[in-house]
């Protein structure tokens, strides 16, 4: 069973949030608006965290993308009083929408500020001309989530399911890296991030999650990610 | 005619579902008549998900980058990166994706429109694609007929390719000589310095081989042609060479995004990045570090530069003007000169200041060099038949330009930024017809007041704005365009490294209004000019256009076809004409050979403007407005454009994670000094006007300064960007560059004082 988890080098990271956009058209996040804004409440799976060190003239800026950690260990999981969130098989920790009572508790539960709640219906404009509305660009693959539900970065399962598909229609075994790659990872310009099976040998994830460079998020806490990070330099 | 409860529904859908339908829209439909309630298609076929995968290509912004379009069923609901395409290598940036939002925006102009109410007031009615193509034709050949058809000009923004090349082409044949471009000098190449020093544009910097990166104020992580890949081979200069890391060091006044992730940040006073690179060349040359063999043979003027050079500069001297410590700019000089290759990048600034960057890469010999400054010659689709333009023609197009380039500006191509005062002047004439595509002047401007008052004294406005933008609102006709993924498209461009290739595109949706794409209105209203302006324009439509230039290609027999399936290879047998453009239309175009590099001209180091131009500057009025302001544009917003798109607006602000709303940046020295606290609201003001911003404090942020987000504080452009933020540009007085004609961004002084 495959063990899917990301590795994000921030030496090459430029922190220019194609991530972020791609995901955004990919998964049919909210629009977002000014009153979202203002509440904190723009919906990011996957948020860039800018870093500012030290004191002027001696500043440096990191860009760090944190997406869903996919936790080994999520504490998220265990919070759910109706088992809307839980760790599949393959190490991907999936939110089932239908089923989220929207209480919020692995929202407050996450370390990593991955959850985000649905405090509004989504606006999807319809057009003020006659065309199509907004909606008309939906990935159908993906289910819009309504209000008072939680959501989260879910890293791109559906292409999983379709990966699936492609390798058994090929009559052959699902690649451990290549063939499954969310849209993030597909993205990015700077060449920063990669994505596959961490348990398969020779996959770039499993190299570089092993590097001297590599790091995880809040390792202390215990709850295992499986996003790595690459330190600069 | 009131709108009833009934047309609101037909225009808006959905039964009561809250449609917000914006004043313009309201009272146009109020004045037009009912044939043009559009029908909504209630139809609700079951969806049969057919998938199919269509190029496109991104036009928002200049870079041309090649997308890969996810259409079901005729919707486009995924954009992805051109896998094989040499730019974009199945890469986006943040704006691709966002594209969807601009395809299907609430708030589009459905079809053309004609203004009834005074100007700007928002007073229109629908007209029919005939009416106003005749429209626009009849006001043309009228001013041609009076032996006035200079008074015309064309105001483009679009980047290299055949719509571009139409526009222009349009003018040489109508007669006359203002097809003006309206560029973005913010991440723009220092296209004057290379005019100017190596007698082209067509260069590149090679930042994929580079080792060692000097940038004073480009923030070229944002750049272009590409920020895809600009931003690849960062990751390139990081991470892609074994033991090789690359340094980048960035000398700014504003911690950029690319300073942010910089080996070393150099804060510069603003403006004199010039006079520092001139003290880096001082030490070069003093410690003969220079590259003496392509010195002494490949360039003119040095002896005379150098010597001013080692006159006027010295290190002392520039640390008094730029606040860079002597020891610094000693020890800048020795690794530039010592790493090579090395790259000392500028944007399009003063004239001063990109001669200056640019002279120390011919300094260290990187001119032609992997890793230096390459030829880069963007290819073309194809080549357009000469013409034949009659006299009328011939004798408008010999006029003097009205935008002074070329005469005012001597090293100028366009100048439009001293169009407004031209303008209002009526100098050297007055102009009859404005005709504004891909642009909005009206908002992307310093002080964009000076062109509405210009605008005034011109008697016809037409816009070909798929928007309702600022300069739109201020039209007298709208003919909108398609959106680019309803258009034809063709996309020449170059790689860093000079790999050449020719976008196309077909159409990857139906269009989703009743607009009609710009090149086709401009040979419909050609051919109905007909005498010798249609004879320039033979072509039906601009999809002929586009194959003919693939039938060019296809007999060149160097072309390349692009697929869209990596793993799929173009097939070795020789294509039928018609084969080959199945495959470059669902492909994406075609690559062509690389050029060699070829001996560039002489390298000219320009002696005669090597001395500083500061001790000119203006008087400092420094006590009623003591601060300066300096604006720079985020990538979601980069050419000031972007923030209509929803998810653009969200990542506005990466490195105060400010979204939606305008900031101003301080040092928090200068913050506390003005008793401003992290997150205030202030205003802002110089004498040209006042804007409200949030006051953010930012180590990144040099002592004096005030930093300020251009992108936000539209008038219009639809209800994501109407009313959101404010725009700094309304504080910059007009303050060009005596030579090229370009703006100054960086000069405004500003006072702040809390809300």
């Amino acid at each position: 069973m495959p063990r899917w988890g990301m590795v994000i080098d921030l030496d090459k990271c430029t922190g220019c949030q194609a991530c972020t956009v791609a995901c955004q058209t990919e998964n049919n996040l909210r629009p977002g608006s000014v009153e979202e804004s203002q509440r904190g409440r723009i919906i990011e799976w996957i948020h860039v965290l800018p870093v500012v060190e030290g004191e002027y003239p001696h500043v440096k800026t990191r860009y760090m993308p944190v997406p869903c950690q996919h936790c080994d260990n999520p504490p998220c999981t265990r919070v759910c009083p109706v088992r809307a969130t839980y760790k599949n098989d393959e190490g991907i920790v999936a939110q089932i929408y239908p089923r989220c009572i929207g209480c919020r508790y692995c929202v407050n539960a996450c370390p990593y500020t991955c959850k985000f709640f649905n405090w509004s219906q989504p606006d999807w404009p319809e057009s003020t001309h006659g065309g199509k509305s907004l909606s008309a660009a939906h990935n159908p693959d993906v289910s819009v989530r309504p209000v008072g539900v939680t959501e989260k970065c879910s890293f791109c399962s559906h292409r999983l399911i379709k990966a699936r598909e492609q390798a058994k229609s090929e009559e052959r075994p699902l690649r451990s890296e290549g063939d499954f790659v969310p849209a993030c990872v597909e993205a990015c310009p700077a060449e920063a991030m990669c994505f596959g099976d961490l348990d398969s040998p020779g996959t770039a994830v499993s190299e570089l999650s092993r590097s001297h460079r590599a790091f995880r998020l809040q390792e202390e806490l215990g709850a295992e990610p499986k996003v790595y990070y690459l330190t600069e330099g | 005619m009131e709108l009833t409860r009934r047309q609101l529904l037909a225009i808006g859908g959905a039964a009561g579902a809250g449609v917000v339908i914006p004043a313009w829209l309201r009272s146009t439909i109020a004045n037009s008549g009912p044939e043009f309630f559009p029908a909504r298609n209630e139809s609700l076929a079951y969806r049969k998900n057919l998938e199919s995968f269509v190029p496109s290509v991104c036009q928002e912004c200049t870079g041309g980058c090649m997308l890969k379009v996810r259409v079901i069923d005729g919707d486009a609901v995924g954009v992805s990166g051109h896998p094989t395409h040499p730019v974009t290598r199945g890469a986006v940036c943040p704006k691709g994706p966002a594209s969807l939002q601009a395809l299907y925006h609430p708030d589009r102009i459905p079809q053309p429109m004609l203004r009834v109410g005074q100007r700007g007031e928002g007073q229109w009615k629908f007209i029919t694609w005939d009416e106003a193509i005749k429209k626009v034709a009849h006001q043309l050949q009228d001013l041609r007929h009076r032996e006035k058809p200079h008074t015309v000009t064309v105001l483009d923004g679009s980047r290299a390719g055949l719509t571009r090349t139409l526009l222009e082409r349009f003018a040489a044949a109508y007669g006359t000589p203002n097809y003006v471009h309206f560029n973005w000098t913010m991440g723009e190449y220092p296209v004057d310095a290379f005019r100017a020093m190596q007698d082209t544009e067509e260069l590149a910097y090679d930042l994929t081989n580079a080792r060692y990166v000097l940038s004073f104020g480009m923030d070229w992580l944002q750049c272009f042609p590409s920020p895809i890949e600009a931003s690849r081979s960062y990751g390139l200069i990081r991470q892609g060479r074994e033991g090789q890391r690359g340094r980048i060091v960035q000398i700014e006044s504003r911690l950029s995004l690319t300073g942010g992730k910089a080996d070393e940040w150099i804060p510069v006073n603003p403006e004199t990045e010039g006079l520092l690179a001139l003290g880096v060349a001082h030490v070069i040359l003093k410690e003969n570090r220079f590259d003496r063999g392509f010195t002494s043979s490949r360039t003119t003027g040095f002896d005379e530069w150098s010597r001013i050079v080692a006159q006027e500069y010295p290190p002392d001297r520039v640390e008094k003007a730029t606040g860079v410590p002597q020891e610094t700019i000693i020890r800048v000089a020795r690794e530039f000169a010592s790493n090579r290759p090395a790259l000392a990048l500028s944007e399009r600034v003063s004239f001063f200041n990109q001669l200056a960057v640019h002279a120390l890469n011919a300094l260290a010999g990187n001119i032609g060099l992997p890793g230096g400054v390459l030829a880069a010659n963007t290819p073309e689709a194809g080549t357009l038949p000469s013409f034949d333009p009659d006299p009328v023609a011939r004798r408008g197009g010999g006029r003097p330009r009205v935008d002074g380039a070329g005469t005012t500006f001597t090293l100028a191509s366009d100048a439009p930024q001293q169009l407004p005062e031209n303008l209002l002047a009526k100098k050297p004439y007055p102009v009859n017809t404005l005709v504004v595509s891909n642009c909005n002047p009206l908002f992307a401007s310093p002080n964009p007041k000076r062109w509405k008052d210009a605008l005034a004294e011109v008697p016809s406005i037409v816009s070909f704005s798929p928007f309702m933008d600022e300069t739109a609102a201020y039209a007298d006709l709208i003919v909108p365009d398609h959106t680019p993924l309803e258009s034809w498209q063709d996309a020449p461009s170059v790689t860093l490294g000079g790999e050449r290739v020719v976008g196309m595109a077909k159409p990857a949706v139906i269009p989703v209004c009743r607009t009609r794409q710009a090149a086709d209105v401009l040979l419909k209203v050609s051919h109905l000019l007909g005498g010798s302006v249609g004879a320039a324009f033979p072509w039906a439509n601009f999809d002929t256009l586009l194959k003919e230039c693939a039938q060019q290609a296809h007999a060149s027999g160097h072309a390349k076809p692009l697929m869209l399936d990596p793993a799929e290879e173009p097939s070795d047998e020789a294509l039928s004409i018609e084969d080959f453009w199945e495959v470059v239309t669902a492909g994406g175009g075609w690559t062509l050979p690389a050029e060699p590099q070829r001996q560039q001209t002489r390298f000219n180091f320009r002696p005669d403007f090597v001395r500083s131009p500061i001790a000119n500057q203006k008087a400092n009025i420094a006590d009623s407005f003591p601060l300066r302001l300096c604006l720079f544009t985020p990538l979601a917003f980069s050419h000031a454009d972007g923030a209509h798109l929803p998810y653009l607006n969200s990542i506005a602000g990466p490195q105060l994670d400010e979204r939606w709303e305008t900031w101003a940046g301080f040092n928090p020295e200068t913050a506390r000094s003005h008793g401003i606290a992290n997150g205030d609201e202030v205003w802002v003001e110089s004498p040209a006007g006042r804007v409200r911003a949030k006051a953010r404090w930012y180590q990144g942020a040099m002592p004096g300064l005030v930093n300020m987000p251009c992108g936000l504080g539209h008038a219009a452009h639809g209800r994501w960007a109407k009313g959101v933020g404010s725009n700094p540009m309304e504080l910059v007085e007009k303050l060009l560059d005596p030579v090229t004609g370009q703006p100054d961004w960086q000069s405004q002084r500003v006072r702040v004082y809390r809300v």
